[in-house]
C-alpha cells in the first residue's frame, strides 16, 4: 500500500525527458531536407540564370552557366552533408544525454522513490564521478542518517519499556502499599502506548543488513556470513 | 589523558555526535571514515591512539576493518559503537580483541572506557 501511492505521484523520467528531443530532431530533419531539396533543385539555378541575363541585357550570347550548376551541385553536396553532420551530432548528444543524464537521474528517481516507501535498505547505485552521482551519494548518506535515527528510537523505546516494567513492578509489589492509583495507571497506559507507536513506526521501515530479532537489533545476513568466515581463520 | 582518535561509522550524522561526545573530553578527532577501506587506510597513515568502529557498514563492515587493522598493528586499541544487540556481539568483539563494546544509545559510556574508572 505505501509503494502503490507513492508510485502515483512520481512522474515518469525518461517519457518526459524524451519528448523535448523528438520535436527537435523533427525540426532539424524538416528544415535540413528543405534546404537540400532547394540547393538540389532546378529553381535555384533558373533564379540565378535568369539574374544573370538580366544584368547582361546587351549580351547577344547567351553567358555560359556551366560554372554555376557546377557551383551549385558543389553547394549541394556541402549542404547534404552539414546537414548530415548536424543530425548526426544531434542524435549523438541526444543518446548521450540520455545515457549520462536522464537514465541516471531516472536510476536515482526510481531509488528514492523506494526509500521514501521505508526501504532503507536499497541505496542508489551511481558514480560519484559527476554531479548526478553526488547527489546521489548525498541521497544515500539522507537514507543511513535516516537508518541510523530510527534504530536509535528503537533502542531508547526498547529502553523505556523496560523501565517502565520496573517502575510497574516496583510501585504494585511495594510492601505496605497500595500499589498504582488509577489515575496513574491510566498515564502509564498512555505512555506505554505512546512508546509501542513509536516502536511499530521504527518497524515499518526496512534496514540496510540489520533485522530484529525478539526486540533487539541484528546483523543482517551479509554481515552474519562474513563474521562467520572471519572468525574461522582465527 | 587527551587522546588522538578516529572515528569509523557509515553515517555523517553519528559520526558528528561522537565528535561532540569525545571533543568535550578532551581528546583529538584525527579523522573520520565512513567504511572499512577508508578505517583501515585511515589508520595506517594517521596512526590514532584509539578507533570507534561501527559494525554495519556499507562497503567493508566493522568487524572485518577491526581484524585487518589488528593484523596491521596489535595494540592498535577498538572499541566497537553500535546499535546490534550488545549482549550478542559484545562477545565477538572482545574474541576480536577489542577494548570495549558501547551500544550507540549509550554512547556517553565511550568516554568511562576512554577514561578508565
Amino acid at each position: 500500500m505505501r509503494n502503490k501511492s507513492v508510485k502515483n505521484h512520481t512522474p515518469d523520467f525518461p517519457k518526459n525527458y524524451l519528448i523535448y528531443f523528438i520535436p527537435a530532431i523533427f525540426i532539424i530533419l524538416l528544415l535540413g531536407a528543405e534546404l537540400i531539396f532547394e540547393v538540389g533543385s532546378d529553381g535555384l539555378y533558373k533564379q540565378i540564370a535568369e539574374s544573370i541575363s538580366s544584368q547582361f541585357p546587351d549580351q547577344v550570347d547567351s553567358p555560359d552557366m556551366s560554372e554555376v550548376r557546377k557551383i551549385l551541385k558543389n553547394l549541394h553536396a556541402r549542404v547534404i552533408v552539414v546537414v548530415s553532420i548536424l543530425f548526426l551530432c544531434f542524435a549523438v548528444s541526444a543518446i548521450l544525454f540520455y545515457r549520462n543524464f536522464v537514465k541516471p537521474v531516472d536510476k536515482m528517481a526510481r531509488g528514492v522513490r523506494r526509500m521514501a516507501g521505508g526501504h532503507l535498505d536499497e541505496l542508489i547505485q551511481v558514480s560519484p564521478d559527476n554531479e548526478i552521482g553526488k547527489i546521489g551519494e548525498l541521497i544515500n548518506d539522507l537514507a543511513i542518517n535516516m537508518q541510523e535515527i530510527l534504530l536509535h528510537v528503537w533502542n531508547h523505546t526498547g529502553q523505556d519499556l523496560a523501565l517502565l516494567d520496573r517502575i510497574v513492578k516496583i510501585c504494585g509489589t511495594k510492601p505496605g502499599g497500595n500499589g498504582i492509583p488509577d489515575e496513574m495507571k491510566d498515564d502509564l497506559r498512555k505512555v506505554r502506548q505512546d512508546i509501542e507507536d513509536m516502536q511499530n513506526m521504527v518497524k515499518a521501515f526496512d534496514y540496510y543488513n540489520v533485522r530484529f530479532e525478539k526486540e533487539k537489533i541484528i546483523a543482517g545476513e551479509k554481515d552474519r556470513a562474513k563474521r562467520c568466515r572471519n572468525f574461522s581463520s582465527f | 589523558m587527551s587522546k588522538r582518535i578516529l572515528i569509523v561509522d557509515d553515517s555523517s550524522m553519528m559520526r558528528k555526535m561522537i565528535t561532540k561526545i569525545l571533543e568535550p573530553g578532551g581528546h583529538n578527532i584525527v579523522g573520520e571514515a565512513k567504511n572499512g577501506e577508508e578505517a583501515v587506510e585511515l589508520y595506517k597513515s594517521l596512526k590514532p591512539d584509539l578507533v570507534t568502529m561501527d559494525i554495519t557498514m556499507r562497503g567493508m563492515d566493522g568487524f572485518t576493518a577491526a581484524q585487518e587493522i589488528l593484523r596491521y598493528d596489535d595494540e592498535a586499541q577498538i572499541i566497537f559503537l553500535s546499535n546490534l544487540d550488545e549482549d550478542k556481539y559484545g562477545e565477538d568483539a572482545q574474541r576480536i580483541g577489542a577494548v570495549g563494546y558501547v551500544n550507540k544509545h549509550k554512547s556517553r559510556e565511550i568516554l568511562e572506557i576512554i577514561d578508565g574508572p
